[in-house]
């Protein structure tokens, strides 16, 4: 990777180190293309003209069609990305625990669940969860995530 | 490990990959042993997460199954807990002469103990027994 000052961090499952998680390399989806989706963002794989492209996911509520969520690990605030025009996930859901910067005005504390909005772990009540807070920082303004079924 | 008279092993998953594991202080100092399924919380001190027993829930929860436990001398030395996160892919062995249960029942947290009975209605199980040896009140669970 090439972004010195990220807080982002595979903790555990990643491949293939661990091989608890599934890796993808997947483009931008072209409505997306002007913004940056850094490390530690969550999308979905969307159909781009019958092509995979992910986007920022905004999780489905309780009940829907389950979401299938990914964790950008190299996102196009690198320079890898910006080369291969991809971004780097994990898949979310079969485990994995990872270290990321808390979004803008957003409180956690450790045992809530998250979820996504626009990309961004949060804590919607409601809404389709994929993993928990096990450790917060405010001093450094990270959390660790610790994801899974 | 330290704990000769143990009756927990992780057959699948760790430390050869799929499970994903983490320490965590236990809640109050308790007497968290091994097998005991727990779930996460704040401890007093900031950054100081801490662990309880569990009990499953209809909504989605994160339980996690302590492998190695007060009981054991790693733990003594490092005042911590080891645990999997459960429902991620592994396949553990445990001694439970309470469960009373047979191949292909689902497993549910009940305070921390493996039970057959979902603790509240639409409970989220933790594992499936996939083989039980009766003379040793054993049971094979994939989680």
């Amino acid at each position: 990777m090439s972004r010195l000052n990220s807080v982002f961090d595979i903790i555990c499952g990643i491949p293939p180190h661990d091989n608890t998680s599934l890796e993808g390399n997947f483009p931008v989806h072209p409505n997306y293309a002007n913004q940056t989706i850094g490390d530690g963002r969550i999308v979905k794989v969307v159909n781009n003209n019958g092509s995979p492209a992910v986007e920022p996911l905004t999780s489905s509520n309780a009940g829907a069609a389950p979401d299938y969520p990914w964790v950008v690990a190299v996102g196009s605030d690198y320079s890898d990305a910006g080369v291969s025009g991809k971004l780097t996930v994990y898949a979310v859901k079969p485990g994995i625990i990872f270290k990321t910067a808390i979004p803008q005005g957003v409180t956690f504390n450790v045992g809530d669940v998250v979820c996504a909005n626009n990309g961004y772990i949060a804590k919607t009540e409601g809404k389709q969860y994929f993993g928990e807070i096990i450790e917060v920082n405010t001093v450094d303004n990270w959390v660790i995530v610790a994801c899974g079924n | 490990m330290s704990y000769l008279s143990s009756v927990l092993d992780v057959v699948q998953g760790w430390p050869n990959a799929s499970a994903l594991s983490y320490e965590f202080n236990p809640k109050n100092n308790g007497n968290i042993t091994e097998g005991t399924i727990v779930k996460v919380s704040a401890g007093t001190l900031p950054g100081k997460s801490v662990v309880e027993p569990h009990t499953s829930t209809a909504t989605y929860d994160c339980p996690w199954l302590v492998i190695r436990g007060k009981e054991t001398f790693d733990s003594v030395t490092t005042k911590k807990l080891s645990c999997l996160r459960m429902r991620t892919g592994f396949v553990f062995d445990i001694v439970a002469p309470n469960l009373d249960a047979n191949v292909s029942d689902l497993v549910y947290a009940n305070n921390g103990a493996l039970t057959k009975t979902p603790p509240v209605q639409d409970a989220r199980p933790v594992g499936l027994i996939i083989e039980k040896n009766p003379a040793e009140n054993k049971y094979r669970i994939v989680s």
